[in-house]
């Protein structure tokens, strides 16, 4: 049995009285969570600019958001928006590609990725969570490209280089897995942990090899 | 020096000796998964054989690459270097899941409430852990249990939530969503994670 809590008792008790929407976060009832996918996407996706309307990364997320809700003109207006305002932030196109490369539109992904190596290619962060991004749906040679640029800047991170060759042995790709263990390997060869999570990515993706 | 357990694990490493130093290149890799997972595992324990959420950790890796016998030596050292920590019966009852042993996951979930009863954050992970493995009564129970210990923190009832969505319990996810938004409903990142939880059906962002 679900405890009553004093939230849950306002919630059924005000609700009846009209006075629910005086509630913060009122409407966000269990029975609005049970609705329509699209309306809580929505729902959500402004409740959160509302809050925060002006961030770009934010503006590419709820585009992103738009997007699973198959709105692709409001997506496309709130990516435009937010290139608007950051037009040299590696980041914000690492998040417009990720989205269009969740939702399958591998193209328009491809060109929001690639801006990053043109506009913001020493950006670590964007270049690895590009890598990673295009690593685990099997796109080695794009991902490689976004890999080199930062391997080239950091030549001893192996937590990076660690979970590069996750992503990539967890989307079947042994070869580049390969690469990347052995220069995690060579960079610090007595870490305890090196060793540890090669270990866990070869357990946990029997499955897929 | 090292202990009788450390030598007995030290014996099969003459024979794949390229693995554990220099010499390591990418040929290293390839070869049976599990071979290779019991193999680098057998590298990090050597490593560090003292830490109790490291023995866990290459407990996990041993029984998921098939040796049950020596997952269960390491978590018996695991336990009994840190026996109140809850996260380290958390790691050992998440390894048993994910190794499809219900019964043993079932003792270790036991000792992570009996030896650790305030560890909000284990309980919420377990009952993640516990959902993805089927186990649905007991991870609801134990996020219960988590929330009612710390129930202004949104981000375990997002996680919970994705979790569901994962399962396609939507019923579930209704519930720990509609949590999450009484918690801190002026929270930006929480809408944004949850627009982003039924999005992608409960997949992890990064």
């Amino acid at each position: 049995m679900r405890p009553m809590t004093p939230a849950f008792l306002v919630l059924t008790l005000a609700a009846p009285l009209g006075l629910l929407a005086q509630v913060p976060g009122a409407k966000f009832t269990e029975s609005f969570f049970k609705g329509d996918r699209k309306a809580i996407l929505q729902a959500c996706a402004d409740e959160a600019r509302a809050i925060k309307p002006k961030d770009a990364k934010w503006l590419a997320e709820y585009g992103r958001a738009y997007l699973a809700a198959l709105d692709r003109p409001k997506a496309e207006a709130a990516f435009k928006e937010a290139l608007i305002k950051e037009p040299k932030d590696g980041e914000v196109y690492r998040l417009i590609g990720n989205a269009w490369l969740k939702h399958g539109f591998k193209q328009e992904a491809l060109e929001a990725y690639n801006r990053i190596l043109m506009v913001d290619a020493k950006n670590k962060d964007a270049l690895v969570s590009a890598g990673l991004d295009l690593a685990e749906v099997g796109l080695v040679v794009d991902a490689e490209k976004f890999i080199n640029a930062f391997a080239a800047q950091e030549k001893d991170d192996w937590k990076t280089f660690i979970q590069f060759g996750r992503a990539f042995l967890q989307s079947g790709n042994r070869d580049p897995a390969a690469k990347w263990f052995s220069r995690a390997v060579a960079s610090k060869p007595k870490e305890e942990e090196v060793y540890l999570e090669i270990s866990r990515a070869f357990a946990d993706s029997q499955a897929v090899l | 020096m090292r202990s009788p357990l450390a030598l007995l694990l030290a014996l099969p490493l003459a024979a794949q000796s390229s693995i554990y130093g220099p010499g390591v290149d990418e040929g290293s890799f390839k070869g049976d998964p599990r071979k290779l997972a019991a193999a680098f595992a057998e590298r990090a324990y050597l490593l560090k054989p003292d830490d109790a959420r490291h023995l866990a950790s290459v407990g996990r890796s041993y029984l998921l690459a098939g040796q049950r016998k020596k997952a269960e030596e390491l978590f018996a050292m695991a336990r009994a270097r840190d026996p109140k920590e809850g996260d380290v019966h958390r790691m050992i009852m998440s390894a048993w899941i994910r190794a499809g042993q219900r019964a043993e996951a079932l003792k270790a979930l036991e000792e992570l409430q009996f030896m650790d009863p305030k560890a909000h954050r284990a309980f919420a992970r377990g009952a993640i852990d516990l959902l993805e493995g089927g186990m649905d009564r007991q991870a609801e129970d134990l996020m219960e249990r988590a929330w009612m210990l710390e129930p202004k923190a949104w981000e375990p009832c997002v996680a919970f939530a994705r979790a569901a969505l994962r399962r396609k319990r939507n019923d579930l996810a209704a519930r720990w969503c509609s949590r999450a938004a009484i918690a801190n409903p002026q929270e930006e990142k929480l809408w944004k994670e949850l627009a982003q939880a039924f999005a992608e059906g409960g997949a992890e962002a990064r």
